[in-house]
């Protein structure tokens, strides 16, 4: 039996749909997943989920945030779930997919759609967004420059009251 | 007096409001009553909703206000709870008792925030048993306004929904603020409302754009000013990256949008205390996963 692992980075309702479809593409897996605290005793409700692991930081998931799992403990195949149909803006949850102790890593996206992703295409893509990063950061110093005076000001003259 | 108020918004989804409202008509609970407003609807809703749900109150916007319509319903609301919900989703049927005695039995419960299910394929996957709340987090989440009850009093000590948002991020700021009062919000696994999920891509502009423009508003609105700066820079940086990742040009937008029309908040900046920023998990960079 195939042993998978979910990461729930996409709304619980999400979840509710695309789990007949992880259940029929793996072959009525043992399934395991791993959200934040919050969710966990949501997680529970469902019939055939196995195991819920906590992931015990408040912050999206991070590459230098990693998860616990049980000495030895490893699944086939990893399934991160993304609120779109690309996947993008989950760049941080497929990098952190990379630290799992598991095989293969897929993605399953808005319409229950499950593709799998190699550990060489995230890393490239990390490489290309290490470009874009860069430029951001540019536009973000010009910008705060010319904004954040303003901004500040704006700040402390409206920081008198409180509810 | 009366207990419960749910309060729906509708806007041109007649089909939604009409499957919602039929499942509400099958609740058995006396103490309650349903007020549904209409954002300036043209798919004939509100003859609609006369004809075949007399009992509900109807209050009309006359145009669509975004989420600020919600608060003409919310002030109109006679019950001391408010039940807050979609025009596509409804809660189950014994969730709205299980919610009054929750509130009832916690002077301190401010939110009780429902587990939001999707109506298609919930009950498929769910163990039969219903679930009680047994732990907290160590952290507070916001709720989601598909289901969401909230003690009137409390929410109108926080002004209800910010209508300047017009859409989204509204629950997040009542959240800070709620919290800031003292009040907890809980999720409570046994209360449940069904919600129809769009399986379709967000194609639509909307979604990112007022997401990312309502996420610095937030920040102004209600964080410390150090915290507030803080934020700022990190949401700015992960505007202009996610604009090169997605080819998209729609986060610069609100970032500009959120600065030149900041005068719309200008007087409802009220920080909140910094633990309640530290305890609290808003997820800012959400804005940037709806658009492709």
């Amino acid at each position: 039996m195939n042993k998978i692992l979910i990461v729930r980075s996409a709304p619980i309702q999400q979840l509710d749909a695309s789990l007949s479809k992880i259940k029929q593409k793996f072959h009525g897996p043992n399934i395991s997943i791993l959200s934040h605290e919050h969710a966990i005793e949501l997680l529970n409700k469902y019939e055939c989920i196995e195991k819920c692991i906590t992931y015990p930081f408040k912050e999206s998931f991070d590459l230098r945030k990693k998860a616990k799992f049980d000495n030895g403990e490893r699944f086939d195949h990893g399934v991160v779930m993304v609120g779109n149909l690309t996947g993008c803006g989950f760049q941080n949850v497929l990098f952190f997919a990379l630290t799992l102790p598991i095989r293969k890593i897929w993605v399953c996206n808005l319409i229950g759609e499950i593709t799998p992703i190699s550990r060489a295409g995230i890393i490239l893509k990390s490489i290309r967004n290490q470009a874009f990063k860069f430029l951001a950061l540019l536009s973000t110093a010009v910008f705060s420059v010319v904004a954040f005076p303003f901004l500040f000001c704006f700040l402390k003259c409206k920081s008198s009251s409180s509810v | 007096m009366l207990e419960v108020s749910i309060v729906m918004l509708c806007w041109n989804r007649w089909e939604d409001v009409n499957s919602s409202l039929s499942k509400i008509a099958e609740i058995d609970y006396s103490n309650l009553e349903t007020i549904v407003v209409d954002n300036g609807s043209t798919d004939g809703s509100p003859k609609n909703i006369r004809e075949q749900f007399p009992w509900v109150k109807l209050i009309e916007a006359g145009s669509n206000l975004g989420i600020e319509a919600y608060n003409l319903g919310f002030e109109a609301a006679k019950g001391e709870f408010i039940l807050i919900i979609d025009d596509d989703s409804y809660p189950a049927k014994e969730s709205i008792e299980r919610m009054v005695q929750k509130f009832s039995g916690n002077p301190k419960l401010g939110v009780c925030a429902f587990d939001v299910r999707n109506a298609d394929d919930y009950d498929q996957v769910a163990k039969t048993s219903n679930a009680v709340a047994t732990s907290q987090s160590s952290y507070s989440t916001g709720f989601n306004g598909a289901g969401a009850g909230v003690r009137k009093e409390i929410f109108k000590r926080v002004g209800f929904y910010p209508g300047e948002f017009f859409l989204y991020m509204n629950e997040a700021d009542c959240s800070l603020r709620i919290r800031n009062l003292g009040y907890e919000i809980r999720f409570f696994p046994d209360l449940i409302a069904y919600h129809k999920m769009a399986a379709k891509n967000r194609k639509s502009w909307r979604a990112p754009f007022f997401y990312t423009r309502n996420s610095f508003w937030l920040i102004w609105k209600n964080y410390p000013t150090s915290y507030a700066l803080r934020a700022t820079i990190l949401l700015s940086f992960q505007c202009f990256y996610h604009s090169l990742e997605q080819l998209t040009s729609i986060y610069i937008k609100a970032l500009f949008s959120a600065f030149w029309n900041i005068s719309n908040i200008a007087d409802k900046r009220f920080p909140v205390k910094e633990e309640v920023v530290n305890e609290m998990r808003i997820p800012l960079n959400l804005c940037f996963t709806f658009y492709r």
